[in-house]
C-alpha cells in the first residue's frame, strides 16, 4: 500500500469517536421542535421528567440516533461478511434477498400474530433473514456459475421479488397494504426504545461472531481454492458468517424496516480506505456505517421539513448512483479486491 | 432423425393448444354470474340471445381471456428474445426497469391527475396505460444510456444497470405510494401486482399493433438470435453488427412488454419461466423456441387470471400474484432438475 | 439426447402442467357451486319492468334512471354506505372487506350480497343482483365504470369531503325520501349555527387537532378532508399550521406532535386498521412525551367520539362527530 493510505486506518479509529460523538450531537440537535443546547445538556445530565423537552430527548432523540448508528453498523458488517463469504461485489442483505425474508415472515407475524411482542416479532426477522438468505445462497451454490455476481444479483433480486409479491398478497388479503409499505419504508422515528434493549445481546453474538471470522474471511476472499489449501474449512466458515449475518439483518429489519445500499456501499468505501484485511475492514465498516446512516437520517428530516421522508429514500439517491458506478468498473467480473 | 424433431415440434404445439383451449374453456364457462354451457353456446352462435348473457360473454369474459393470451404471448416471445440477446438464462424482461418504470409512471399519474383532470371518452380510458407505457420506455432509455461504453452494449451491464436502476424506481414509487390515500394506494397495489380486471375490447385494439408489429419482426430475426448465442468475437467475426441488431431486438422487446404492462400492470416472471419450459421442450433454435415461448406463457397467463378469479371469488386475487406464488417455485424445481 | 430421455423429460413436464389444469378444475368446480348460490332466475337485464325512467342531476351531469329505484348496488363508495346508513336504505349488494361487511352497516346490510373488495367489483355477480342502479365512485377507472354502465346506470359518488350535501340528496332523490335528506341537512346547519355560537369565543386562542391512528402512527389530514372538515370549515375554528401545510394524509412523528401542542385533541382508532398494534392507544396515552402535552395533562383528549371506520365527511360522520364535538368542547 502507498505511503499515506497506511495511515488511513488509524486515522479512521482514532477520528472515529469524535465523528461518532458529532453525528449523534447533531442528529440531536436536529429536529421538529426547536431547542437549544443548554437543554439537551440539561436533559442529559440533570434529567427532569416532568420537562417535556427533556422527555422529548430522552425518549425520541437519543434513542433514535443510537439505534440508526447501530444499525447502519450491522448493516455495513452484514454486507462486508457477504462481499468477503462470495467475492462478489454485489453481495447485500437487500440485493439479496435476505431483508425482504425477514420483512415477509414479520407481516405473516403481524397478520397471524396480531400484537405479539417485541422479542416475537425480531425472533421472527431472524427466520425471516434466514430463509431469504438460505433460499438465495443455496440456489447459487447449486447452480453452474452461480455465485458470479450476475447471476447472484439476478438470483436475488428474483427471490426478493417473489417474497415481496407474496408479502403484497398477505397485505392485500388481509387488508393491511399501507401498513405494511410503512414496514418497507423504514422510518427512524418509530423505533421502540424497548426493542432497542432486547436487540443487544443477539446484535453483540453476531459483531463478536464477525470480529473472530474477520481472519478467515480475509482468507476466503482470496479464493476457495487458496482458502482449502491453507487448511480452512470453509463450509464452516461459511455457515457462520452466514449465522453472523443473519443475526445482524434480521435485528436491524425489526428494529426500523428495510434500508437498502448501506450494506452495499459502506463495504466499498471501507476497502478503499483501509485495504483488504478483514480483521481491519469489519471494524472500520462498522464506524464508517454507523455514521453514514447517522447523517442519512439528519438528511432525511432536513429535506421536507417539518415532515420525514423515509430514509430508503435517501440512501437510494446516494446508493444508485454509486451502484452505477460500480457496475461501470467492475462489470460481471467477480470481486478482484 | 428431422422428421423426428418436426413430429415432436408438431406434438408440443398441439399439446399446448390443446392446453390452452381448455383453459380458455374453463375460463369461458365460470364466473359468478350462472350460465349454462348451453346457455354460451347460444349465445356464441347468436341464437335467441339475451342481453345479460351478451353482456357476461362479450364484455365480461371474452375480453378478459384473449387479452390475457395476447399478454401471455408477447411476455413469452420478449422473455426468450431477453435471455437471448443477453446469454444469460435468467433474464427477465422486469429486470431491464420496464415494469419498474411503468409503475413509477402509474403511480405519479394516480397519485398527481387523475384526480384533478376530467378525462372524457377515448383519453379517460388510454391516460393510464399511455402514462405506463411512457414511464416503462423512458426506464429502459436510461438504462441504455448508463449501460453503454465505448459504444458497446455488454449483455452483463445491462442486465446489473437494470437492477440498479429499477431498484431506484421502486424506492421513488414506494415513497409516492405512502402520501396516498389507503383507497387508493389498494387499487395501485392490485395495479402494480398485474391484474387484468378491467380488461375491455378498447385495451385489446390499443396492445393488438405492437403484437402484429413487433411479433413477425422479431421472429424474422431467429437466425441471428441464434448467432448470438456464440461469444461476441465469434459472431463479429461472422460479420454481425453486434451492437446495433442487440439494441434493436432489445427495444423491440421493451416494446412488446411496455405494450403489455401499459394495460394489465406489473406481470412479472413470464418472461422468465415460459423461455426455461420452451427450451426445455423444443431446444434452442430461435425458430422454435419464440412460438413455443409465446404459447407457453400465454397458457401461463390465462392460467393465472382463471385461477385468480375463482379462487376468492367474488373477490379477485390479481394474475400477477397467481403467477409468482406458482411459479417461482416452480422455476426453483426447474432449475434443479436441469443441474442433474 | 436420445428419444427415451427427451419423452421421458416431456412425460414430467406434461404431468405438472395436467395437475395444474386439474387444480384449475377443482377450484372453478368450487367457484361455480358457490355461484349457483346467486339468484339468477329471471334473463331480461335490468330494465325496470314499470318502464318509466326519469332524469336525476348530480354535480353537473344528467343520469337517467328507473323511476323508483329499488335495487341499489353500491360498491367502491363508502360516502354512499354512509348516506344509506343515515337514510335507511337496504341496498342489494356492499362492499365487504375480507369478506365481511362492517360492523357499523350491519342494520342496512341485511338483504346485501357481497359484490367483491373495495376496489375491484366483481361484474357478474352485480349483473346477476339486476340492480336499478348502481352506485360507484369518482375513483374509479373509466374502464371500471364503462363495464358497470353497460349491466345499469352508473353514478359515480364524489369521494371528496365538500359535496357531502350533493351526495345525500343523491340517494335520496333516487330512493324517494326527499324530506329525509333536506331534515338532516337543515338539522346539521342548525347544529353548525349552534356550534358557532357557543365555540367561536371560548375556541379562539386554542388549538384543536383531530388525527387518526393508523398502524400504530399518528395521521393528519388536510383542513377539508377527515372530520377536520367539520371542525375547520364549518365551524371555523383555528386551522393549526401543520395541517395548512398537510396536502395528504400525512403521518407525524411524536416530537411534531409535541411541537404543536394542540389544546384539545380527538383520535380516532379502530383495532382493525391497527391489526399489529392493538395496544396503540394505550401505549400513547402512556408515552412520557405525549402525557406532557397540554392536551393531555388538561384531560382534553377525547377517543373515538365517533365510530373509528367512518370517513368523515359524508353527513352521517359529520353530524354524529359534530354533536360529539361540541359536546366535548363547550365543557
Amino acid at each position: 500500500m502507498s505511503g499515506i493510505r497506511k495511515w488511513y486506518p488509524l486515522i479512521l479509529i482514532v477520528s472515529a469517536p469524535l465523528l461518532v460523538a458529532l453525528t449523534i450531537s447533531i442528529s440531536i440537535l436536529y429536529g421538529a421542535k426547536d431547542m437549544d443546547a443548554q437543554t439537551i445538556i440539561q436533559a442529559l445530565f440533570h434529567f427532569d421528567p416532568n420537562q417535556i423537552d427533556h422527555q422529548i430527548i430522552m425518549q425520541s432523540r437519543l434513542p433514535r440516533a443510537i439505534s440508526t448508528m447501530l444499525i447502519g453498523a450491522f448493516l455495513a458488517v452484514s454486507g462486508a461478511l457477504m462481499q468477503g463469504m462470495t467475492r462478489n461485489y454485489l453481495a447485500s442483505p437487500s440485493i439479496m434477498g435476505v431483508s425482504d425474508g425477514s420483512v415477509l415472515m414479520i407481516t405473516l407475524c403481524m397478520i397471524l400474530l396480531p400484537g405479539a411482542s417485541s422479542l416475537t416479532m425480531i425472533v421472527y426477522s431472524l427466520i425471516g433473514s434466514a430463509i431469504g438468505a438460505g433460499i438465495v445462497f443455496g440456489l447459487a451454490w447449486l447452480l453452474p456459475n452461480g455465485t458470479s455476481p450476475v447471476r447472484m444479483a439476478i438470483l436475488g433480486t428474483i427471490i426478493g421479488t417473489f417474497m415481496s409479491g407474496v408479502t403484497e398478497a398477505a397485505a392485500t388479503y388481509f387488508q393491511v397494504s399501507q401498513s405494511v409499505s410503512f414496514w418497507y419504508n423504514a422510518r427512524l422515528d418509530q423505533i421502540d426504545p424497548v426493542m432497542i434493549r432486547m436487540i443487544i445481546p443477539f446484535a453483540i453474538a453476531g459483531l463478536l461472531l464477525a470480529l473472530i471470522l474477520a481472519r478467515s474471511i480475509t482468507v476466503l476472499s482470496m479464493g476457495d481454492e487458496i482458502a482449502a489449501g491453507l487448511g480452512q474449512r470453509t463450509g464452516l466458515i461459511k455457515g457462520l458468517s452466514m449465522l453472523a449475518v443473519v443475526l445482524l439483518t434480521g435485528v436491524s429489519v425489526a428494529l426500523a424496516g428495510k434500508i437498502a445500499f448501506v450494506g452495499l456501499l459502506v463495504p466499498h468505501m471501507t476497502r478503499y480506505l483501509v485495504g483488504v484485511d478483514y480483521r481491519r475492514v469489519i471494524p472500520c465498516c462498522a464506524l464508517f456505517g454507523g455514521i453514514s446512516l447517522g447523517w442519512c437520517d439528519i438528511l432525511s428530516r432536513w429535506v421536507n421539513a417539518p415532515f420525514e421522508t423515509p430514509i430508503g429514500v435517501i440512501t437510494a439517491l446516494f446508493g444508485v448512483p454509486f451502484f452505477l458506478y460500480l457496475i461501470r468498473r467492475k462489470g460481471g467480473k467477480t470481486n478482484e479486491n | 432423425m428431422k422428421t423426428d424433431s418436426i413430429r415432436r415440434l408438431l406434438l408440443v404445439v398441439c399439446g399446448l393448444l390443446l392446453l390452452i383451449m381448455t383453459t380458455f374453456y374453463i375460463s369461458l364457462t365460470n364466473g359468478t354470474f350462472d350460465l349454462s354451457v348451453g346457455d354460451i353456446v347460444k349465445t356464441l352462435l347468436r341464437v335467441d340471445p339475451v342481453a345479460a348473457h351478451d353482456l357476461v360473454i362479450f364484455d365480461f369474459r371474452l375480453p378478459r381471456i384473449v387479452l390475457a393470451m395476447l399478454i401471455g404471448l408477447g411476455l413469452g416471445i420478449a422473455g426468450a428474445v431477453i435471455q437471448g440477446v443477453t446469454r444469460n438464462g435468467l433474464a427477465d424482461p422486469g429486470m431491464l426497469g420496464i415494469n419498474a418504470g411503468a409503475s413509477m409512471a402509474v403511480v405519479l399519474f394516480m397519485l398527481i391527475f387523475k384526480q384533478s383532470l376530467e378525462l372524457t371518452g377515448w383519453l379517460a380510458f388510454m391516460a393510464m396505460p399511455l402514462f405506463g407505457l411512457c414511464g416503462g420506455v423512458a426506464a429502459v432509455i436510461l438504462i441504455f444510456w448508463f449501460a453503454r461504453s465505448n459504444g458497446r452494449l455488454e449483455p452483463q451491464q445491462l442486465i446489473l444497470v437494470g437492477i440498479a436502476v429499477s431498484s431506484g424506481f421502486s424506492a421513488v414509487t414506494l415513497y409516492l405510494s405512502l402520501r396516498m390515500n389507503p383507497d387508493d394506494f389498494e387499487a395501485a397495489a392490485v395495479w402494480l401486482a398485474g391484474s387484468l380486471h378491467s380488461a375491455n375490447w378498447q385495451y385489446i385494439t390499443a396492445m393488438l399493433p405492437w403484437l402484429l408489429i413487433l411479433i413477425p419482426y422479431i421472429w424474422r430475426k431467429s437466425t441471428l438470435l441464434d448467432v448470438m448465442q456464440l461469444h461476441d468475437e465469434t459472431a463479429l467475426s461472422l460479420g454481425v453488427p453486434l451492437t446495433a441488431q442487440r439494441q434493436r431486438l432489445i427495444l423491440a422487446a421493451v416494446g412488446l412488454v411496455a405494450a403489455c404492462v401499459s394495460v394489465s400492470g406489473g406481470i412479472g416472471f413470464v418472461g422468465l419461466i415460459a423461455p426455461h419450459i420452451a427450451r426445455r421442450v423444443v431446444g434452442l433454435h430461435h425458430s422454435r423456441l419464440l412460438p413455443i415461448s409465446g404459447l407457453v406463457g400465454m397458457l401461463m397467463v390465462v392460467l393465472g387470471d382463471l385461477i385468480g378469479k375463482t379462487i376468492f371469488a367474488p373477490a379477485q386475487l390479481a394474475a400477477g400474484i397467481v403467477i409468482s406464488i406458482i411459479g417461482v417455485p416452480y422455476f426453483v424445481y426447474l432449475l434443479f432438475r436441469s443441474r442433474t | 439426447m436420445n428419444s427415451s430421455s427427451s419423452t421421458h423429460r416431456k412425460t414430467g413436464r406434461w404431468s405438472v402442467l395436467i395437475i395444474l389444469l386439474l387444480t384449475a378444475l377443482l377450484v372453478s368446480a368450487c367457484g361455480s357451486s358457490q355461484a349457483t348460490s346467486t339468484s339468477a332466475a329471471g334473463t331480461a337485464t335490468s330494465e325496470n319492468s314499470s318502464g318509466e325512467q326519469r332524469t336525476i342531476t348530480y354535480l353537473g351531469k344528467e343520469y337517467t334512471v328507473p323511476a323508483t329505484a329499488e335495487r341499489i348496488v353500491i360498491t367502491g363508495s363508502m360516502e354512499a354506505m354512509e348516506d344509506a346508513l343515515l337514510l335507511d336504505v337496504h341496498p342489494v349488494g356492499a362492499i365487504t372487506y375480507s369478506g365481511k361487511f362492517p360492523e357499523k352497516f350491519a342494520s342496512i346490510t341485511d338483504q346485501a350480497e357481497s359484490i367483491g373488495e373495495k376496489t375491484e367489483p366483481n361484474f357478474e355477480t352485480i349483473l346477476s343482483l339486476k340492480p336499478d342502479v348502481i352506485l360507484g365512485t369518482t375513483k374509479f377507472d373509466a374502464p371500471v365504470v364503462e363495464q358497470l354502465n353497460k349491466i345499469a346506470p352508473t353514478i359515480q359518488v364524489s369521494h371528496i369531503s365538500d359535496n357531502w350535501q350533493d351526495n345525500l340528496k343523491l340517494m335520496d332523490e333516487l330512493t324517494g325520501k326527499s324530506k329525509e335528506a333536506q331534515t338532516a341537512i337543515t338539522t346539521y346547519q342548525q347544529d353548525v349555527a349552534t356550534a358557532k355560537a357557543e365555540l367561536k369565543d371560548k375556541m379562539k386562542d386554542k388549538t384543536v387537532l383531530a388525527v387518526r391512528i393508523r398502524q400504530g402512527s399518528v395521521c393528519v389530514y388536510p383542513s377539508n378532508v377527515f372530520v377536520n372538515a367539520a371542525l375547520y370549515e364549518d365551524v371555523g375554528l383555528n386551522v393549526p399550521d401543520i395541517i395548512q401545510q398537510t396536502k395528504a394524509q400525512q403521518e407525524i412523528s411524536i416530537e411534531q406532535f409535541a411541537q404543536i401542542n394542540p389544546d384539545y385533541l380527538f383520535i380516532q382508532f379502530s383495532t382493525d386498521e391497527n391489526p399489529d398494534t392493538p395496544a396503540a392507544l394505550e401505549d400513547l396515552k402512556k408515552n412520557p412525551i405525549l402525557s406532557k402535552t397540554k392536551a393531555f395533562q388538561e384531560g382534553h383528549v377525547y377517543v373515538n367520539v365517533i365510530d373509528p371506520l367512518s370517513e368523515g365527511g359524508p353527513a352521517w360522520s359529520r353530524d354524529q362527530f359534530l354533536k360529539a364535538a361540541v359536546k366535548e368542547l363547550s365543557q
